[in-house]
């Protein structure tokens, strides 16, 4: 079949639905959007049309990245524009389908807003919206809005029109488009991405790999796995031209297990495809043949490294070799290899679609083009989100982010995942780029962006990250296998109140050294959150070492809790709640905690009555209490 | 390779059947559950324990390292293990790299990697045991003893962390009265630590077999391990 057949098959039927007299319903079914509650809201629906004998076309699409507001659906009635609601319950969206579709009352109080361009009163735009304002989705621009499912979906919105000016160029004429948009790689290093396939098209030998990385292993990210879900097409036509300029006829996509939903949607995709002579032999008649293979990754962290991520492929252990020579010399079984991130695939089908120029103008002078990140941690609006290169971590958290989770104080924000850094509140109008981030101490990284307020224990979060890296180190070359499991332990003592002063500076040489000498990019930005939050919080280190202090009361060593013989009024919810019976008191008996039973959980404080507060946290002080139960109003 | 003819009742591979006459782990068991070298072992840090220590996997060699598990598979068992690995085997003949998929496959069927299969998968892919042990060993995903019914996985990525998943780790901990990495002795759950699943928006999250539940609480954790007893 020619691609036109395919095209106007696929416009009449996304027209056909679009003008269709039923109204139409979205469902933001993705993985984030099931953990909120997704499919129940999707059976209470089916169940309320059924009872109130309406029609309605129902369509599970990917997420739209707004996940603080999860479970989420859309309704578009025919003539009306499409309305977004949030924070659904089962009740609530039938209730909805019954106001709305029934009674005509489109319930403001619960939409989120509208998109399209006749408005609706009482609901804002929701692309005007603060949390969107800023954000340019061009990537993400069929997230939310089409079937992930359905190849027509996306051939209907420009798709695979990239493909097809590919495969009338010349793999040169190609490799330069991409090049003149000035993408660099995604995953995280930034390496330009045209340079990239050159050498790979220019490196001797017949038989080339392509490889899409979408082992997307850094804790705290998932906007691999959103676009995955969302829009599989868009990646999947990236690898399809990249092959095609490289000179390759096998693919790869190297996936993580635990995206279940991610490899199911990849799989029906490639199936799609080769109904429509997109992948397979002679693609659209052009003589091209392509195949691609989904690998299941199967838990390794430094799988994400290329040159282990290849052994792994390969049915090895997941371990990285020394560079060069670089993948695209020799990489999978010898072979020059050109392996990529899940983004940068998909950025370069649109690159080919809409032209380099059209890409170049979002961006800044050295970084171009968008950049997805998952914003979580404390920030009051977690979600995916798509902006362009250049703008400041600032607007990021705090236009977007709609600030630090219950009005606390930010204290840091983590870019790059366990390889990058955290920075400061001074480093907040610094630009997102390659270059700056990786000044500050930091790097891009592949998007994760955790924010952290002031009850984060910048000490407890290197920690975090080093018992990660740590656990994750393939052991093969000892900087990173040694490195990081000394840098480890002194954290360890640093946070049990065992540190001793010249802790800070050993574990500066450590890292130090490992940065410069271990073998793969895991080890050698390892040590980047152990640096960069002695660079900025130094402070937080010596109130560990030197005053036996958790200023941001995290570290249970350095913690207690007690209970306050003023405030206390003997109600007993914390006693019946402490999980190790560590309270002792009665009815009107102010309580007491045993300090030696304590585990220090904060049960206790998250269950005391807000209008007692009666619980107390405290880090490197004690707190004068009665040793026993003792009659409330008695004075101590 | 060789094809075993099972005798007795359950020889039709339908599904392994309780044995009547010897108790085996992957039937049934009343073997108390002593932990592994590879459980007990496990390092207080680290999301992804179940990997051996170097040193150790060094030292031991693979039939003393199965000997410490407590697999006894009775044989009727073992002739099944070798229907179905022989299945799944042939899927895969002839293709490059497809140790990891077939380890997978096998994992996906009998929930861990018995001893037998992975004898059986070394004379398939013409390698020796102790490399596949080897290969299984590095990854995360692979186990070598009989897994609870169901997986209960804290998720400690970042997020979660600064969240507190934690704290909803000792919660599950202590409900379940085992360790990360340990499983019940009535085999219906097992812990795990992960490190990302990718919901990090509705963090701290914990994931039951193939349910995600996001926001989690203490309470609510309870709750939730209470609706799988």
């Amino acid at each position: 079949m020619a691609f036109e057949e395919i095209h106007s098959r696929a416009i009449s039927e996304w027209e056909s639905l679009q003008s269709s007299s039923k109204p139409r319903i979205l469902v933001g079914a993705g993985t984030c959007g099931r953990a909120a509650g997704a499919l129940g809201i999707l059976e209470a629906i089916n169940k309320e049309l059924t009872q109130r004998k309406v029609e309605a076309v129902i369509t599970q699409v990917g997420c739209l990245g707004l996940c603080y507001a999860e479970p989420m659906i859309g309704i578009i009635k025919p003539g009306y524009p499409q309305i977004i609601y949030g924070n659904l319950t089962p009740k609530l969206a039938a209730q909805l389908i019954d106001d709305y579709l029934v009674s005509d009352n489109p319930r403001p109080d619960l939409a989120l807003g509208y998109i399209g361009d006749s408005k609706i009163n009482g609901i804002p735009n929701l692309f005007e919206l603060p949390v969107l304002k800023p954000q340019v989705r061009i990537i993400l621009r069929n997230c939310g809005f089409i079937d992930p499912e359905n190849i027509n979906h996306y051939i209907a919105n420009e798709g695979y029109s990239g493909l097809v000016k590919a495969l009338k160029m010349t793999p040169e004429a190609i490799i330069e488009e991409i090049k003149k948009s000035g993408l660099r790689g995604r995953g995280g290093a930034g390496f330009s991405t045209g340079q990239k396939w050159d050498s790979c098209r220019t490196a001797p030998g017949g038989e080339k790999y392509i490889i899409c990385n979408a082992d997307e292993g850094d804790p705290g990210a998932f906007m691999n796995r959103a676009l995955l879900e969302g829009d599989p097409h868009s990646v999947l036509e990236g690898i399809v031209i990249g092959a095609y300029a490289i000179g390759a006829n096998q693919g790869y996509i190297y996936c993580r297990a635990e995206y279940p939903l991610a490899l199911e949607r990849l799989r029906l995709a490639l199936h799609q495809m080769e109904e429509c002579g997109l992948i397979g032999d002679n693609i659209l008649d052009s003589g091209f043949n392509f195949h691609i293979k989904i690998k299941e990754g199967a838990g390794a962290f430094v799988c994400g490294e290329e040159t282990a991520l290849m052994a792994s492929i390969e049915g090895k252990r997941g371990m990285p070799r020394p560079r060069p020579p670089f993948p695209a010399i020799s990489g999978l079984w010898g072979k020059p290899t050109n392996i990529n991130n899940v983004e940068t695939w998909a950025n370069a089908a649109l690159i080919l679609q809409r032209g380099s120029e059209w890409y170049a103008q979002y961006g800044s002078e050295r970084s171009k083009g968008t950049k997805t990140f998952a914003l979580v941690g404390k920030v009051e609006l977690t979600g995916l989100i798509e902006v362009p290169l250049g703008i400041t971590l600032g607007e990021i958290i705090y236009d977007i982010g709609g600030g630090i989770l219950k009005g606390k104080g930010f204290k840091a924000v983590q870019t790059g995942g366990p390889s990058g850094g955290c920075l400061p509140a001074s480093m907040l109008n610094s630009p997102v780029d390659y270059e700056s981030l990786t000044a500050a101490g930091s790097i891009m990284g592949s998007g994760g962006m955790i924010v952290a307020d002031e009850d984060t224990c910048m000490v407890d979060l290197t920690k975090y990250f080093l018992s990660f890296t740590q656990a994750e180190s393939c052991g093969k070359c000892p900087p990173c296998r040694v490195g990081t499991r000394q840098m480890l332990g002194i954290l360890e003592r640093i946070t049990q109140g065992e540190g001793k002063p010249g802790d800070i500076e050993q574990l500066e040489k450590l890292a130090n050294t490992v940065k410069q000498s271990a073998l793969c990019g895991l080890g050698q930005t390892a040590p980047n959150p152990v640096l960069t939050t002695i660079r900025y919080f130094r402070d937080e280190y010596e109130a560990h070492i030197n005053e036996k202090r958790c200023p941001a009361l995290v570290c249970k060593d350095l913690i207690s809790f007690y209970i306050l013989p003023d405030k206390c009024q003997g109600c007993m919810i914390c006693l019946r709640n402490c999980p190790v019976e560590a309270i002792s008191g009665g009815k009107r008996l102010v309580h007491v905690i045993d300090q030696d039973k304590c585990v220090k959980c904060g049960t206790c404080l998250d269950v005391c009555p807000p209008r007692f507060a009666a619980v107390a946290k405290v880090s490197g002080e004690q707190i004068e209490v009665p040793q026993q139960p003792t009659p409330i109003g008695k004075s101590v | 390779m060789r094809s075993f003819k099972a005798a007795g009742e359950g020889a039709d591979g339908a599904g392994l059947k309780p044995c009547t006459t010897l108790r085996c782990t992957a039937c049934f068991s009343r073997i108390q559950p002593t932990f592994c070298t590879v459980n007990s072992r496990r390092s207080a840090v680290g999301s992804h324990e179940s990997r051996v220590d170097s040193r150790e996997s060094a030292s031991l060699t693979v039939k003393a390292f199965f000997a410490k598990l407590p697999n006894q598979l009775c044989k009727l068992t073992v002739n099944i293990v070798q229907g179905e690995l022989a299945e799944i085997l042939a899927e895969y003949k002839g293709e490059k790299g497809a140790l990891i998929p077939i380890l997978q496959k096998v994992q996906e069927k009998f929930g861990y990697l018995p001893e037998k299969a992975v004898s059986e998968i070394a004379k398939f892919s013409r390698m020796s045991e102790s490399e596949i042990f080897g290969v299984a060993s590095f990854y995360a995903q692979f186990y070598f003893a009989r897994r609870g019914e169901h997986t209960v996985k804290v998720c400690l990525g970042t997020a979660c962390h600064v969240r507190g998943g934690e704290r909803i780790l000792d919660e599950v901990k202590r409900e379940l009265g085992i360790e990360s990495g340990g499983t019940t002795e009535d085999y219906k759950f097992s812990l795990e630590r992960v490190a990302c699943f990718g919901s990090c928006a509705l963090a701290p999250v914990m994931v039951i077999d193939k349910n995600v539940y996001g926001r989690m609480t203490i309470a609510k954790a309870k709750d939730i391990l209470a609706e799988y007893h």
